[in-house]
């Protein structure tokens, strides 16, 4: 009986409209309501709600942030490091099955999280392609082991900058478990706003075609790329306000000139460091080298200490690099930071 | 009207178990709905809320109070962090009610258009409903029973979506 009960209710597939019941005030809401919680949620969490009832049965698909992180399955490599591969098989199925469903035309957020290399380019690559097609504003891709170290750059995947030209046809589809995704000419990258790369190859010449094409991207985060020498950032007409480079270990040079930057954090070897009229930047973080204050750093940046607001230093081992302690005059510094990496024999006190 | 120096002027809200509010128009301000209605000028003395109880109602001019005193972020002036985080505290407070209001807040913040005050509800049932299994949330969030899977159907979407349920 219970069962024809149901069948006649489920007519209404997506259920467009209720059988009225004033206590059920979620089911009233409008679709829009839905989709911003959902949208809040882990996406497992906006996946569980598939179960909840027929108005709910879809309505993850429609959610406007993909943020594929995996804490649990990243533990579980850890602790069995055998198991890498068959996890990682599981984890690009379940990227796959995920765009096979999405329906929303738009996403805020894309992330992929995961211990991925340079062997998974099709997929990796067929996913940027996914998430450009969805005008996606803030693209992460998160592809490492552990953010804070360098890491050997060699198995890295290689961001494939051609995405970025609007003209191009789309990539031969390199494997069929990968869904389809419409041809690049429809991309758009007027919206990015934001992009994190954290263990991707990003080159130079990557860097250059981001900052043309990507009218609108205001913050550029890129760590462990091994691909990066000569890093030029120029020009008013960019709306770039944040950037950070950390642990790239082939950089030789980074040039920052006449940009609307607020806020620049180098974190890594010791480079050449030539910013220059860039008025707007108050808050500065560099650590360069083995001592953290190597290649003069203060000298380096000293056309920019009048507009900083906050500074922040890493310095190692100080007992040894004492001598290279030497600070201008801090004229409009309202916060100075220093992140300090003493061994047991050092005093952190003799900084002060 | 007491004397005239009031040099802010004051609205009426009247709710539907016609219960009338009388407050600052910049605090009726941080609804889109009623900022629209006064610029278009159709807006008489009194605006009758048809749809929203008096609970509800002074619930959301709480809300609306406390934003519309504390400082605009502005890009060229420095965040007062202070206040940002004041903001924050009367937020986290503000949202422990129980889910029937929290349904209800977030009803009238859609109608009146209130964009911050439906976001926090969002992100209130977001944290309630996150980690829990489907029944856990039927229950939460008052699931018409109606409206529920046939057995083939759940059955389906566990499969379609068995990600999820790992």
């Amino acid at each position: 009986m219970r069962e024809s009960k149901r069948r006649c209710l489920a007519r209404n597939k997506q259920g467009d409209q209720h059988d009225y019941n004033p206590d059920d005030f979620l089911s009233r809401m409008p679709d829009d309501i839905l989709v911003s919680i959902l949208s809040l949620l882990p996406l497992k969490d906006a996946g569980v709600t598939s179960l909840l009832s027929r108005r709910w049965r879809y309505m993850w698909c429609r959610s406007v942030r993909l943020d594929f992180e995996d804490y649990e399955r990243m533990l579980k490599i850890v602790a069995q490091p055998s198991l890498l591969n068959q996890e990682r098989n599981k984890y690009i199925r379940w990227i796959n099955r995920v765009m096979l469903h999405y329906k929303s035309g738009t996403l805020e957020e894309f992330k992929i999280c995961f211990d991925l290399d340079k062997h998974y380019k099709g997929a990796l690559t067929k996913w940027i392609e996914f998430a450009m097609s969805k005008k996606v504003q803030k693209l992460e891709l998160n592809l490492m082991e552990n953010e804070e170290t360098f890491s050997d750059s060699v198995r890295n995947f290689v961001f494939p900058h051609k995405v970025l030209d609007t003209k191009r046809r789309s990539l031969k589809r390199k494997s069929l478990s990968v869904p389809k995704v419409p041809s690049a000419k429809m991309m758009e990258i007027n919206l990015l706003k934001s992009l994190i790369f954290k263990c991707v190859n990003v080159s130079d010449e990557a860097i250059g075609k981001i900052l043309t094409s990507c009218r609108v991207l205001e913050q550029l985060y890129i760590y462990n790329s091994g691909h990066m020498v000569n890093v030029k950032i120029n020009g008013p007409t960019l709306a770039l306000t944040k950037l950070q480079i950390k642990f790239c270990n082939k950089l030789e040079l980074i040039e920052i000139c006449e940009t609307n930057l607020a806020l620049f954090q180098y974190l890594g070897n010791e480079i050449t460091l030539k910013l220059n009229n860039n008025p707007r930047l108050q808050t500065l973080s560099i650590g360069m080298g083995y001592s953290g204050i190597e290649n003069n750093v203060f000298q380096q940046i000293s056309s920019c200490i009048p507009y900083l607001h906050a500074l922040e230093l890493r310095i190692f081992r100080p007992k040894q690099y004492m001598h290279l302690l030497s600070f201008p005059e801090l004229c409009n510094v309202k916060k100075l930071s220093i992140i300090v990496g003493a061994w047991y024999d050092e005093r952190v006190g003799q900084i002060m | 009207m007491s004397t005239s120096s009031s040099s802010s002027k004051k609205i009426v809200l009247k709710s539907a178990d016609n219960e009338t509010f009388e407050i600052d128009e910049i605090v009726a301000l941080e609804s889109q709905a009623i900022k629209n209605m006064i610029e278009d000028e159709c807006a008489d003395n009194v605006i009758p809320l048809g749809n929203i109880d008096s609970k509800t109602l002074s619930k959301i001019i709480e809300y609306c109070k406390k934003h519309a005193e504390s400082p605009k972020k502005d890009d060229n002036a420095d965040i007062d962090e202070k206040a940002v985080e004041d903001l924050k505290s009367f937020d986290a407070e503000f949202a422990k009610v129980d889910m029937p209001l929290i349904q209800d807040i977030l009803m009238a913040a859609n109608f009146l258009n209130i964009d911050n005050l439906i976001g926090l509800m969002c992100r209130t049932i977001a944290d309630r409903i996150k980690g829990k299994t489907p029944e856990e949330i039927r229950k939460i969030l008052n699931i018409n029973k109606n409206d529920l899977l046939s057995p083939e159907q759940e059955a389906k979407a566990r499969e379609e979506n068995s990600w999820a349920f790992d």
